[in-house]
């Protein structure tokens, strides 16, 4: 048997009114109630009665009125001044024709007597909301005339009074939350603007409000009373019997949702254009596009035959839509519902609204029709729920509350049938756009339909995490899955196409059209050996004030490989060279190739047991060294370079090499800690150059060897040098890293081209800019193989050589470099992290989601390389090779490189980087990138240099370290530098501890090693311990205990703040229920939010035991 | 206890899962493969092997796969 108050609140919701006369039992509208009802309630008449007896219609009002459950929420985010003019709820109306204008304000007039919340305040007594209604009579009407300002001028001062309308304020506490405008244009023109607060009204309400209006305006202008029925219940009454009600409907409505919404996640965390802000910036845009008639059509049918709504199609559409943007199968969308919880406000103007969460499973492929059934009954199972208030929905959920973020959904969806307001009386009025909107979620879809049918999708969106390029994107794919859906609804939703055929076709093959014709009947060295044969006594190579010229490189090298040939190299076989950089050292590597064998550079620095593994692993026909005594590596023969010495040849042996031979292997770190090499062929190394030459300045020029010997670059710039006849300059080890010499050496040397990765690149621009000793001979500056930053001081070095070109390339070993960019000559127009570019010649890039379908622009997949540029595979090592280069889907035959790399297209055809697979974090729901904050925490005034890395404590807690190379003169204190980012990044960004180092772990080709950060317990600064206080009392002790448990941190001093230390609210709840039990009683969340730190949770929770 | 570095956190690569179900493709130059069996085999490779465990067919591969040269330059 139902509970009494679900069989009352069944009757609600059926439409039925009861109430008691004289004791008696009546309800309406007559004849409402079937016999099995009746049967119903002639049975449980007298409990009915005494539950009504319990929960009387409000006849009296008491003295103070509560907010409706409604308002709460909303009412608490204005008084913290978080919504500020957020809310304000604007709408304009051109009218045209002869206006009667005392009969529009009478009708106002009696809108405004009829619906008290219209004219009620809503002040604070004792902290708490309450309305106040005043009593009936203004208008809050104003006449504005501007007939005597020019067409120009009128339009102009209508920007302004938008403008106005939406950054005034109202104050909540007096009763003018709604108030009407008349603006005379014209004789027989005017606009009628009702400006509002959403407290008062809400969306559903305008058209009550329009009803009113047109039924009154006719009624007066003849001289007619208001035939409009007086309303049963006002809104303040319908306040009071919320909050009288009996408590277990809520209740069951909150098990609901409890249940419903268990374990979601705390945000949908779409990708956005960029990071959010601290707190979110309202700031809105709007984008609108039309549904084909035919394919509005079909959703139509598509509803009908699935025994859905329209509206359930398209909310399935958006959960999809969502899911393959973001990738996240567990999808939160939320909803405005109707709350008006008693029938007799069916009719009111108020603020009745509560926000609904549709929450979808998407894992498992369903298809279309199958996502329908899923979400059919959750729809009406949350509108039959719909009656809990949303606050208290948070509350009870208590999800991550993060002010950046709305809390359980952050998309919402709307459907409007509009019922237009385009008639009054003999006259035709026409809405006009209340200027620039606010936009309150992420995004927000709402779907439209005009009374001819016609439908449009409109997307808004919050302009500083989106481009409007991207919310337009995104409507075309919604677009373009709705009439795949039409046409085929029992598609996996994974294979429903979001990008139509001609955008497929233009990320697949415009803009991989790249197809370029190259010599590819020569190797590297025969490349070479044109530029000798055409200018013999040009200087090749230079170091340390000794030069060979291309002549004596190459007969050099000829006596070499005539050795090597000798010893048995020829095509494929390896040769190690273990030199210093050197003259040597280049003629060593043409010699090699000039055998036909391949060469494998180790690095003489590195330690003999890694230069034995590599050894091993090449299986080398024989190992270079400067001299017999520095031993052999493994068991391959050593050829000591000063025993061979310098003899020359002025022929090359005959080329047994095809460009398909391998050219070099270089080794990688492999996961599995042992080294991979990488086999390369003259081929890919060739078409690269080939395109190198033809990128303007970066094609050539005087090259500076910065790169490691044993980096893939350092071909680079030894074969696109070489090869075009122009002079590569040697740098020492040394030099190589004291940027100051390194200055001194690119003037001398009047260096026109430089290969670095960025670290270094900021290392000497910094220097350059901060000496003034900017080096005006350079004419490219060539960046791969970490993120390039747009930074400050990289800028500044570029604004000051106009002439010199900033070059982003990209590419893992595996496929040497892959796509370049070229950056504007004008530095102020980069951006922060800009793009790696598009695929260079006879190259192709794929951004493939995890099913290796292609996705559209804007949505983040991996990164696959196709084309000549891919390595043959790993020496060796078949089952690696075979599951790194697979199949390219796309190009028949051939095969691709899978990256690990996550990027993304923007609309203009270049790729962005956005990280490593491997590195992206989760932390608190959020997926972060650490490049994104330490690309903010580089500006941070007194940090030279920093990277961020995730740590795991326990279980599901991933927190961020900050480790910073301070400025020496000025460093920055942990304090300093949370402040600096939480002023510029949402909470979950901000790393809980910074760790000062001395310089950042670096591998041997100068990228950053996160593997190499010190581990954290080294002695990190937590910010807030800056003066570190012992707690003084036992209760202090305890506090202090469970913090530094709770958080991890070593010590906490009774000054410290727990939200500083890295506490949040999931945290907190720790906290206090460790705490509840230490003091014996129940300690509040809120405590601990309003005394963080240790001292003031102490005395707060002391002051109450005494009280 | 050291807090480790996180790991990867995101939809496995296909190629990645340990549990899938793979076939060894080769094309015209002999080059081997992995290729998730619920994916269609791409235009200009033949399956050779599976469908089986990620493992088989990696042992597959290891044994068959013996030149990596491709079969032009062989």
């Amino acid at each position: 048997m139902l509970a009494i108050s679900d069989l009352l609140e069944e009757l609600r919701l059926a439409g039925i009114q009861l109430w008691l006369q004289d004791g008696r039992l009546r309800y309406r509208p007559a004849g409402a109630l079937d016999g099995e009802r009746l049967a119903v309630l002639r049975e449980r008449r007298d409990e009915l009665i005494s539950a009504i007896r319990a929960d009387p219609a409000p006849a009296a009002r008491p003295d103070s009125i509560p907010l409706s459950e409604h308002q709460q929420g909303m009412w608490f985010l204005d008084q913290m001044g978080l919504l500020g003019p957020a809310y304000n709820q604007t709408s304009l109306h051109r009218i045209a024709g002869d206006l009667d204008v005392a009969a529009l304000r009478s009708a106002i007039t009696e809108i405004m007597r009829r619906h008290e919340i219209l004219r009620t305040a809503f002040p604070a007594r004792d902290g708490i909301g309450v309305q106040v209604v005043e009593p009936a009579g203004d208008p809050r009407f104003t006449f504005l005339d501007v007939s005597g300002l020019s067409v120009a001028e009128q339009d102009r001062w209508l920007d302004d009074r938008k403008r106005m309308y939406a950054e005034y304020r109202f104050d909540i506490s007096a009763a003018r939350n709604f108030c009407t405008e008349l603006i005379r244009f014209g004789p027989a023109e005017h606009v009628l603007v009702f400006r509002s607060y959403h407290l008062v009204i809400d969306g559903s309400s305008y058209a009550h409000l329009f009803h009113e209006l047109r039924t009154l305006y006719a009624a007066y202008r003849t001289g007619i009373p208001s035939p409009l029925p007086e309303l049963t219940m006002q809104y303040a009454d319908y306040a009071l019997w919320q909050h009288g009600r009996d408590g277990a409907v809520a209740k069951r409505h909150l098990d609901y949702w409890k249940e419903r919404l268990a374990d979601a996640p705390d945000v949908f965390d779409l990708p956005t254009d960029r990071p959010r802000t601290a707190v979110a910036d309202l700031a809105g845009g709007m984008v609108e596009v039309p549904v084909p008639a035919e394919v509005a059509d079909g959703l139509r049918r598509l509803a009908g035959r699935e025994d859905a709504t329209l509206f359930m199609v398209l909310l399935a559409a958006f959960h999809t839509l969502l899911y393959r943007w973001s990738g996240q199968t567990d999808v939160s969308i939320g909803m405005i519902a109707d709350g008006r919880a008693h029938p007799d406000v069916a009719a009111n103007i108020g603020h009745f609204v509560n926000p609904v969460v549709l929450r979808a499973d998407l894992a498992g492929q369903p298809t279309f029709a199958g996502l329908l059934g899923q979400l059919r009954p959750r729809l009406v199972e949350a509108l039959e729920h719909r009656h809990v208030p949303f606050d208290r929905l948070v509350a009870e959920l208590r999800p991550q509350r993060d002010l950046a973020v709305h809390p359980l959904f952050q998309v919402l969806f709307t459907y409007l049938a509009a019922e237009p307001f385009d008639l009054l009386d003999g006259l035709t009025v026409t809405q006009i756009e209340p200027g620039e909107p606010k936009a309150m979620f992420d995004l927000t879809l709402s779907v439209s339909e005009t009374e001819a049918g016609d439908m449009y999708v409109g997307m808004a969106y919050r302009t500083a995490l989106f481009d409007r390029s991207t919310v337009q994107r995104l409507a075309g794919y919604l677009i373009n899955l709705l009439t795949a859906v039409v046409a085929a609804p029992d598609v996996s939703i994974d294979d429903l196409p979001l990008m139509s055929a001609a955008q497929r076709h233009e990320v697949l093959e415009v803009w991989n059209d790249t197809a370029n014709r190259f010599d590819d009947g020569s190797c590297l060295h025969q490349v070479i050996e044109r530029q000798v044969a055409a200018a013999p006594a040009a200087t090749a190579v230079v170091f340390e004030g000794r030069a060979l010229t291309y002549r004596e490189l190459d007969e050099r090298a000829n006596a070499l490989a005539w050795h090597l040939r000798e010893l048995g190299v020829g095509p494929d076989e390896r040769v190690g060279i273990a030199l210093h950089r050197s003259l040597d050292m280049v003629v060593a590597n043409l010699a090699v190739l000039k055998a036909g064998g391949a060469c494998v550079p180790i690095d003489p620095t590195y330690p003999m047991a890694r230069q034995q593994l590599i050894a091993e692993d090449a299986a080398l026909q024989l190992l270079i060294r400067p001299t017999a005594n520095e031993g052999g590596a493994g068991s391959a023969p050593v050829l000591a370079f000063d025993a061979f010495g310098t003899p020359a040849t002025a022929t090359s042996p005959p080329n047994l090499a095809d460009p398909a031979h391998i050219a070099w292997v270089l080794y990688t770190s492999g996961s599995t800690g042992r080294p991979k090499g990488v086999a390369m062929s003259h081929r890919a190394l060739h078409n690269q150059a080939q395109w190198q030459q033809r990128q303007g300045p970066g094609g050539r020029g005087r090259t500076l060897q910065w790169a490691a010997l044993s980096f893939d670059i350092f071909y680079q710039e030894m074969v696109t040098t070489l090869s075009v006849g122009d002079t590569l300059v040697l740098v020492s080890e040394e030099v190589r890293h004291d940027f100051e010499r390194l200055l001194d050496v690119i003037s001398e040397q009047r260096i026109e081209r430089i290969f670095m990765p960025f670290v270094a690149l900021r290392g000497l621009a910094e220097l350059a800019v901060r000496l003034d000793r900017i080096p005006r001979s350079l004419r490219a500056v060539l960046t791969a193989g970490e993120q390039l930053q747009a930074t400050p001081a990289i800028r500044a070095f570029f604004e000051q050589m106009p002439a010199c070109t900033l070059y982003n390339q990209y590419g893992p070993i595996e496929v040497h470099l892959a796509t370049s960019h070229q950056l504007d000559p004008d530095p102020t127009t980069w951006a922060e992290l800009p793009p790696i570019g598009r695929p260079f010649d006879n190259v192709r890039t794929y951004v493939l989601d995890a099913e290796l379908r292609p996705v559209p622009p804007g949505v983040a997949g991996e990164l696959f390389v196709g084309g000549i540029a891919l390595a043959r595979g790993y020496l060796g090592r078949p089952e690696l090779t075979a599951e790194r280069f697979l199949p390219d889907p796309f190009s028949t035959g051939a095969r691709m490189y899978r990256t690990g790399d996550r990027v993304r297209w923007n609309a203009a055809g270049q790729l962005e980087f956005i990280g490593r697979i491997d590195d992206q974090v989760k932390i608190r729901g959020f997926r972060v990138e650490v490049a994104e904050i330490e690309a903010v925490l580089t500006g941070c005034p007194g940090v030279r240099e920093c990277a961020v890395a995730a740590h795991r404590h326990g279980a599901g807690d991933v927190r961020l370290v900050a480790y910073v190379v301070p400025d020496a003169d000025a460093p920055p204190t942990a304090t300093e530098l949370r402040a600096f980012l939480a002023a510029r990044l949402p909470d979950y960004m901000v790393p809980a501890a910074y760790q000062t180092v001395t310089e950042l772990p670096r591998t041997p080709s100068g990228k950053l090693s996160r593997r190499l950060l010190p581990q954290l317990y080294d002695g990190p600064e937590w910010a807030g311990a800056a003066q570190y206080e012992s707690p003084s009392t036992p209760l202090e002790e305890h506090i202090a205990a469970i913090w530094a448990e709770v958080l991890a941190v070593p010590r906490v001093g009774r000054r410290d703040n727990f939200f500083e230390l890295g506490g949040h609210s999931l945290l907190a709840v720790t906290v206090v229920t460790r705490l509840s039990e230490v003091v014996g009683r129940t300690v509040a969340l809120r405590a601990l939010f309003e005394a963080p730190t240790v001292a003031a949770l102490a005395s707060r929770l002391s002051d109450a035991e005494e009280r | 206890m050291n807090p480790s570095v996180a790991e990867e956190v995101d939809a496995m690569n296909p190629f990645d899962d340990p549990e899938g179900r793979f076939l060894v493709l080769v094309n015209d130059e002999e080059q081997h493969s992995l290729w998730p069996s619920r994916r269609a085999v791409p235009a200009g490779w033949r399956i050779v092997y599976g469908e089986d465990s990620r493992q088989a067919c990696l042992d597959y591969v290891e044994q068959h796969w013996t030149d990596l040269r491709p079969l032009s330059v062989r």
